[in-house]
Formats: structure tokens, sequence, C-alpha cells
């Protein structure tokens, strides 16, 4: 199910939240392990100090128990830190661009922003131990002109996303493509797999209204001379596989072969 | 010893402080169904516990009333 509403501040009415990627949860394992290392002495306090009072006498025990409050409170705070750091990290995937956002302290927060027309190369990486392990990596975003690469760090199945934003891209460069269905997208986080690219195969006979382009022609085939079949397809970028796609589902049941041509008749409609 | 009480309680309003700051951030930049929220009730249920159990120990002692 798509996110109802906006989803980060720039995002356009008509603008889909496919993918939602937020570092792997062992980067914040890691904190987390760190954090309770650090609460260990304060526990260990904690358990003495009911078991051997005599043992905190005197200003010693109001010292440690000042201090080890403080102390607590401050790993707390780094804990806090931490989690604004990784959890408010975010890359953010819609049907128009990527948009990532850096947060970077309490008072350090950037946008960019990435049109998916705008993608030359897609490139993931799972490099060291831990990131085989746990399938984590980066992915590396190739952009045109002179802006700087995207870099997805430590995102979790950099493969499957780089995929999936690669589906994507291409959906968006192929004017002829439309989504059937983009209510039934998922945009949780974790949910990679919920969305299916058939859901954005084109269906120009179900909704020839939704695009613009849509018109129909005609079309011979050289080999078998027996029939005119029309057919709604697009006449822009289709490619051979698209176009049989496109007309397996008309009259015709001919699948063209390799080294197969066809012909265009424009005149006749 | 009573310069320890004035520091804790003046780390405590230091402490008030920058959580308010952290919350307000996962209460703005969260969203609906993510980890913001409980990351948010946990931390505030874990601080107060700890402020709880460090003034209760406090209160359990005996503090004398010189400054040092």
């Amino acid at each position: 199910m798509a996110i109802k509403g906006k989803y980060f501040p720039t995002q356009a009415k008509d603008e889909k939240v496919f993918l939602v990627i937020r570092r792997h949860w062992i980067i914040f394992f890691d904190i987390g392990l760190f954090l309770a290392i650090l609460l260990v002495p304060s526990i260990v306090f904690l358990f003495y100090f009911f078991l051997a009072q005599e043992l905190f006498n005197g200003n010693l025990g109001n010292f440690l128990i000042v201090f080890l409050g403080m102390y607590t409170l401050t790993v707390l705070g780094l804990g806090l830190y931490g989690f604004v750091n990784y959890y408010l990290d975010i890359y953010i995937v819609t049907n128009q661009r990527i948009v990532d956002i850096k947060q970077n302290g309490f008072f350090r927060r950037e946008i960019a922003e990435l049109h998916l027309r705008q993608i030359q190369d897609i490139e993931a990486e799972v490099e060291g131990f831990l990131p085989t392990f746990f399938h984590y990596g980066e992915i590396h975003i190739q952009t045109a002109g002179e802006r700087e690469n995207f870099i997805f760090q430590d995102v979790p199945h950099p493969y499957t996303l780089a995929k999936k934003i690669a589906d994507l891209h291409q959906a968006q460069i192929e004017p002829s493509r439309h989504f059937k269905s983009r209510e039934s997208f998922s945009a949780r986080e974790g949910d990679i797999d919920d969305y299916r690219i058939e859901d954005y195969q084109p269906k120009a006979e179900k909704d020839p209204e939704l695009d613009g382009s849509y018109h129909k022609e005609e079309y011979s085939q050289d080999d078998s001379n027996t029939k005119n079949e029309s057919a709604e397809v697009d006449s822009g970028t289709k490619g051979r596989e698209d176009f049989n796609d496109e007309i397996s589902g008309t009259s015709s049941s001919h699948e063209l072969s390799e080294g197969e041509e066809v012909t265009f008749d424009d005149n006749k409609n | 010893m009573t310069i320890l009480l004035v520091c804790y309680f003046a780390f405590l309003l230091g402490f008030i402080f920058y959580s308010a700051l952290g919350l307000y951030h996962l209460w703005r930049f969260g969203y609906v169904g993510d980890l913001t929220k409980p990351a948010m009730v946990v931390y505030i249920l874990a601080s107060v516990g700890v402020v709880i159990l460090t003034v209760i120990l406090m209160s359990l002692r005996i503090w004398s009333t010189n400054l040092i």
C-alpha cells in the first residue's frame, strides 16, 4: 500500500513513493552495542549498592550516585543522538526521482535529489565480511553531467535495490510505460519485495486515455501476408519484445521470431 | 556535599533541554508507522526511570549541609 500524503517536504502531489531505504540495522546495532557496554558500570554499581550498602557509606556513596546518575543519562543522550543520526538518514525512491535525506546531528539536515532520468549507471557493491554476511553494501548511482554521484551507503540487499531502481529508471525514460495500479505498491520500509515490476507493464488496451502518446497503428507481417492486425501500441521507443507483448493479447496469436521483419503501413487506418 | 546536588540538578536541566531537541527532531521528521514514536517512548521512559531511581537513591542518603 502506497504511503498517503507527503512523505518528504518537496514531494509533489502526483509523486508516489516506491522505496524508503534506511541503512542496515547492523549499523545501529554497532552503536547500540557500544552504548550497552557503556551502561555496564551503572548496572554493576546498582547491583552492588543494594547487595552491599556498607561499601558505599559516606561521601563516596553520594558521589557515586550523582556521578553514575549523570553518566547513565549521558549514555542515554548519546543513544538518542545515534538514533537520530541513523534513523533520519533516509533514501527515498519515487516514481520521479531519488531523494537523499541526511541528518547530521541535531542541527544539520541535507536533502539532495536526483531525477530518475538523470541516472546513467547504477552499481551495487558488497565488500567485507560483515556486509557479505548480513547482505548490505553500497549502491553507486552515476549521474549525467557534472553532478555528484549518489551513493547509498550500507543499504540492505544492494543488488535487489539497484535492480529495482534500474527498473524504475527504465519505466521513467520510456514514455509508453505507465502504472497500472499505483496504489498496489508498497513503500513500507523493508518491504522492498512487495512491489512487482509487472504492475507497471503497459496496458494500453485497458487505459487508452491515460497517456496521450497512445495511438492506433496498423501493421502487416511480410512473411505471412495473411492479414493486417490493429493494436494499441506506442510508436516511440518500443522494442521487438515489447511489441510482441503488446500484440499477443489482441486477435493475433502470431509471435515474431528472431530475424523476422515487421513493417508498418501508416496509410491504412 | 551540596555542590554535588547543585551539579546534578544543573546537569538535569541541560539534559532536559538536549532531550527536547532530540525528541523534537524525531517528532518532526518521523512518519506514521515508523520507529520514531516507539523510540521516543522508550527514551522518555528510560530517562525518567534513571532520574527517579537516582533521586530515590539520593533521598536515602544523608547529605551534609556543607558546600563541599
